[in-house]
């Protein structure tokens, strides 16, 4: 059983009929790191959201950890997002009226699975958020800052850490680092696989900035397997 | 952390937007309650500003007119009762007891009401409420003495043992003052917030005996009799209130007054005729109602904007939840949530601000007003208001609650700022 497995997909914005994706096979096995190449407009972040189950595709089956994300009903599929999905977003994923923790945290208040796997490992959600805070290199001092008085890189191990929180099986990043400046970005990305490959979740990670390509063990160009794009078609 | 912290954290983020609409709410929720507890305040002490009279029977004329002059103090009778019938009546065995009046002369501008002891005896105000005195004691029926409501000895600084120097007439200064016979002030009676508060009670006979020798007044004269002291029979009265022994009889005897072949007499019940006379104010209390919904639906509609105007800010609040496994419907509950939070503290301080200011101002409208008002608001009326204004608010916030949930369904979680 793979982490994800698409067959024959389209995916047509509703009410057009030109396909923005159409992918007949792509796979990311358990525990793999797969880096996906893509520039922008080329139909990735409609890919993820496809794998979120935000999006439903227009043909064929997407399975994520053995289950038809397709086929489930809309309330199902958030359940699921909540219960196997850890995300990190470009920018901006943290919510401003929460502390640092309650940030962590807010995944385990839409899944009790995530709680519970949470719970097993730190005792309580807070003290897994603490720990998985310190274990991505966040200071003490920057924990009971407001979030706006962090900086870009600091609030991206933040959401690290919240896609982590739960030991979520498939964790998605969607251009995580490219705000942050290069110095920084090394940092993160041995933070961010040492800590995958610690809680053995598959990741896919989604960039356009080929000098991160070393740090995975595959690498996908989306245009490549995306056939709405090779025939020229855009969204 | 469930939902409802989440938006209460939420909404402390935006704490000064969040603030306005509290205010908003409490201030429409005041002026609800304020003004929903004035008017049934003032209606209740409206209706019983007399209260445990049976009848009250003067000459013939309208219902309405009889009530405001006997008990309001407004208008002038037209004609008198001849004391044959109020002896006749109040002989009754059915009557338990009655209280002649005679209207007509007036002290400083106040309404003088020549009465008799039963007035502190048997007049009822309020619920069922006697007269009662802050100083000195009624008068009795042998005397030149006189008794003042409360607003007459506070504006006229009177004080016991006072002369009034009752004045033939209604004019604020009267023309022909009764200067030979002035009576002694030994009383002075407790605020009432009835216009009781605005007589000068003096003995009947004392009346009677003042008018000696006048004529041309709407009273039948009496002739001056030198034989006759200030205890002299009246030939007339104004009118007089009834206490019946037995309450269901009232509406006998006032068919058998009315129907009385000897005098044209008029025999009301108070209770229906104050009702009648509270009809024609019913338009300006249903106005005012009416500005006041208006208010509370303005009030709504600014929360209504204020949630609105955030939605398009929160868009990335809503994927990242999303993000996380939020479901359609848990971000609706969450503006849900949010208006509810919102109404449930503007209600809540209203409903503080209403019992705050009615525990500062009523005794200030009580002396200054007559107004009586308890600082316990709570009636069916004002609990319906409240409800109403938390169930209107919740169908308000239905309207961003669906907006929120329907952007949050189309952006996923693509929200790019």
């Amino acid at each position: 059983m793979s982490a994800v497995a698409i067959h024959d997909l389209q995916f047509c914005y509703r009410g057009t009929q030109q396909p923005v994706l159409a992918i007949q096979n792509f796979t990311l096995a358990r525990g793999e790191k797969l880096f996906l190449k893509g520039a922008s407009g080329s139909g990735k972040s409609t890919l993820l959201q496809l794998i979120a189950g935000v999006l439903k595709p227009s043909l064929g089956d997407i399975e994520v950890l053995g289950a038809p994300i397709s086929t489930l009903s809309t309330g199902a599929r958030d359940q699921f997002r909540a219960d196997h999905l850890g995300f990190v977003f470009q920018l901006f994923n943290l919510l401003g009226f929460l502390n640092l923790v309650d940030n962590v945290v807010l995944p385990c208040r839409f899944s009790k699975l995530r709680a519970n796997n949470a719970r097993m490992s730190g005792g309580t959600l807070e003290t897994a958020a603490m720990t998985l805070l310190e274990a991505l290199g966040l200071p003490k001092s920057a924990i009971t800052r407001p979030v706006s008085q962090l900086s870009v890189g600091q609030q991206q191990r933040v959401a690290l850490a919240r896609a982590l929180i739960g030991t979520p099986e498939l964790v998605i990043c969607d251009e995580p680092t490219s705000a942050i400046d290069v110095a920084h970005r090394e940092r993160f990305m041995q933070l961010l696989l040492a800590q995958v490959a610690q809680s053995g979740a598959a990741l896919l990670f989604v960039s356009h900035d080929p000098a991160l390509e070393r740090y995975f063990d595959r690498s996908v160009h989306l245009e490549a397997i995306n056939q709405a794009a090779q025939s020229g078609i855009k969204s | 952390m469930n939902l409802l912290t989440l938006a209460i954290k939420s909404l402390r983020n935006r704490w000064f937007t969040a603030l306005l609409c509290v205010f908003t709410i409490s201030a429409s929720t005041t002026l609800l309650l304020g003004v929903e507890h004035i008017r049934a305040s003032t209606r209740a002490s409206f209706q019983s500003t007399v209260s445990g009279t049976d009848l009250i029977v003067g000459a013939r004329t309208g219902a309405v007119p009889l009530l405001l002059y006997t008990v309001f103090h407004v208008g002038e009778a037209t004609n008198n009762v001849s004391w044959d019938s109020y002896q006749r009546y109040a002989n009754l065995p059915s009557v338990s007891w009655t209280i002649p009046i005679s209207l007509g002369d007036s002290y400083q501008g106040y309404r003088v009401v020549g009465t008799t002891d039963a007035m502190f005896l048997h007049y009822r105000f309020g619920a069922k409420r006697t007269l009662e005195f802050v100083e000195g004691q009624a008068f009795d029926n042998t005397e030149s003495n006189a008794v003042v409501g409360s607003a007459v000895a506070t504006k006229l600084k009177l004080s016991l043992g006072a002369k009034l120097a009752v004045s033939h007439g209604l004019g604020n200064v009267g023309f022909i003052k009764h200067q030979h016979a002035q009576q002694t002030l030994v009383g002075i009676l407790a605020p009432t917030g009835t216009p009781i508060d605005q007589s000068v009670f003096v003995n009947l006979a004392a009346i009677e005996h003042m008018h000696e020798g006048f004529d041309g007044s709407a009273r039948a004269t009496a002739m001056p009799n030198p034989d006759e002291s200030a205890n002299a029979t009246p030939k007339a009265i104004t009118a007089f209130f009834v206490g019946l022994k037995v309450r269901p009889m009232a509406l006998g005897l006032q068919r058998k007054i009315n129907d009385d072949p000897a005098e044209p007499l008029l025999a009301i019940l108070p209770t229906a005729t104050l009702q009648q006379l509270w009809q024609l104010v019913a338009v300006a209390e249903q106005s005012l109602s009416l500005v006041t919904i208006a208010v509370v639906a303005t009030g709504l509609l600014g929360m209504l904007m204020a949630i609105w105007a955030t939605l398009e800010q929160r868009r990335r609040e809503m994927a990242i939840l999303r993000s996380v496994g939020a479901r359609g419907h848990q971000i609706f509950s969450l503006l849900v949530l949010e208006s509810m939070t919102l109404t449930l503290a503007g209600l809540a301080l209203g409903a503080a601000l209403v019992t705050i200011l009615l525990t500062l101002f009523a005794p200030l409208l009580a002396s200054q007003y007559g107004l009586f008002l308890s600082a316990n608001w709570l009636s069916t009326r004002t609990a319906l208001g409240l409800g109403l204004i938390f169930v209107a608010s919740m169908v308000l916030a239905l309207l961003p609650a669906a907006a929120a949930y329907n952007r949050a369904l189309a952006d996923g979680l693509s929200v790019k700022l």
